[in-house]
């Protein structure tokens, strides 16, 4: 499963790995000891990949700018596309978040009931 | 305004948390009068603090400069003028002056979590207090109500809720959870289903790091001759850098350690197994592992677990947790 949510002007997201078929992914990354820098290198670097999903969006725009310059960094329009890819798939996560904000109300209504059992004595 | 303070009162660390602030001391309490304060130590960033008329030295200011200090590992302190001393220190650390109203999020082991220990932690703390810090100005402050919950609880609202208290991971709020919060003293089980406490699940034991530690003191002095039994705080410091220095050169320590850790995680995985709910922890969705003992036990109790998971910052788990409590019920200042 994944989830994102957005604090402070960043998207933050959150992957459940599942022991009987990420176990090999868990193992990883908990012998990383930068685990965050360590999760965006791995993801900068399938980006400047060009492929998967994301690339497939941005695909088009790598060969427009290819074409329209016909020179320059491949490396360079590659990121430029993609980062613009990514900046729009993030104002779209944040709109729907903002939307999928409220709480599950049967979890909240029983975090209340707990608190209220452990602060209501005082 | 009522501005929420969040309190771990733990045997080897006293933490505190506001919204904005966080503080960790050293339980660490001795008399000021039996050395020497001319020195400027307390001006300079060592906390001394008055009690009841008498001052104290706290954290490293007593690690470095009270021959008699006792501190320490005495789990009956409740209430006493050492434990209010601390409490001292972190609101001195943590209180600003436009601070006049404050709601205490703390809590207990799961073993001392009883009326009679709560009401006395609430004794202490409610009311109005003065805290005279020797180099500051006297802040007053009164403190409106009290909340104990049981130890471990907060490392779980620390993982599920977001920084104003709403439930931001549903997928293990939904769940049953094992929390494993290994302190100084006392490990606490607390079980889980849903965000609700299981209390036929939950249980604590008179085992910690501080078992630990001493046994790893007791060995340096027989192997390497130094004599740190009085300093628990520096054993830990070496248990976690796996080395000390020895006529000037680092000496792993690793092997030396790794016995003792084992031992510790067959008590600590022995007893959770025993708790009903946990067995295997096969119908537990995850197990947590928090305390300031988190990181040393988290790959012995990943191996029982292969589910379990930890925090960032393990030893603060229990206190954020609190503080998001708070922020719950209480709202921010």
């Amino acid at each position: 499963m994944l989830q994102t949510a957005t604090r402070g002007g960043g998207v933050i997201i959150h992957v459940r790995l599942r022991p009987e078929v990420d176990g090999d992914i868990s193992a990883w990354y908990e012998a990383q000891t930068d685990k965050s820098d360590c999760v965006r290198q791995v993801l900068r670097s399938y980006i400047e990949q060009g492929d998967g999903s994301a690339g497939t969006v941005a695909l088009a725009d790598i060969v427009g700018a290819a074409v329209q310059t016909a020179l320059g960094d491949l490396q360079a329009m590659v990121k430029a596309a993609v980062r613009e890819a990514l900046s729009s798939y993030q104002l779209t996560m944040a709109a729907s978040q903002a939307q999928g904000s409220a709480e599950d109300p049967e979890l909240a209504a029983r975090l209340d009931a707990g608190l209220d059992e452990f602060f209501g004595e005082d | 305004m009522t501005e929420p303070l969040a309190l771990d009162m733990g045997h080897g660390f006293t933490k505190g948390k506001t919204a904005d602030k966080v503080t960790v001391i050293p339980s660490v309490v001795g008399p000021a009068e039996q050395v020497r304060f001319d020195s400027g130590l307390a001006r300079d960033g060592g906390i001394c603090v008055t009690v009841d008329g008498r001052a104290y030295f706290v954290g490293e200011l007593a690690l470095q400069q009270s021959a008699s200090v006792s501190q320490t590992l005495s789990p009956t302190r409740t209430g006493s003028n050492e434990q209010l001393a601390l409490f001292y220190a972190v609101a001195s650390e943590l209180i600003g002056p436009s601070t006049d109203q404050i709601a205490i999020v703390t809590g207990l082991p799961l073993g001392d979590y009883n009326p009679a220990n709560k009401a006395l932690l609430r004794d202490m703390l409610k009311g109005s207090h003065t805290v005279q810090r020797r180099g500051r100005q006297a802040r007053a402050f009164t403190v409106g109500s009290v909340h104990v919950v049981p130890q471990g609880m907060g490392s779980l609202y620390n993982l599920v809720l977001d920084r104003n208290g709403r439930i931001r991971d549903t997928d293990l709020a939904g769940g049953a959870v094992g929390i494993v919060d290994v302190g100084t003293l006392t490990t606490n089980f607390v079980l889980v289903n849903q965000l609700r406490f299981i209390e036929r699940g939950s249980d604590s034991i008179p085992t910690g790091t501080g078992e630990l530690l001493q046994k790893v003191a007791k060995d340096l002095k027989l192997q390497y001759g130094l004599d740190w039994t009085g300093q628990l705080a520096r054993v830990d410091q070496a248990v976690r850098a796996g080395t000390v220095e020895l006529y000037g050169q680092p000496v792993s320590i690793e092997d030396l350690v790794k016995p003792h850790l084992a031992e510790l995680s067959d008590t600590i995985l022995s007893k959770a197994r025993s708790l009903p709910g946990w067995g295997s922890g096969a119908e537990l969705r995850a197990v947590v592992v928090s305390g300031g003992g988190g990181v040393m036990l988290e790959p012995y109790i990943r191996k029982a677990y292969s589910h379990a998971r930890m925090g960032d910052n393990p030893q603060l788990d229990n206190v954020t947790g609190y503080l998001l409590a708070g922020l719950r019920k209480f709202g921010s200042a």
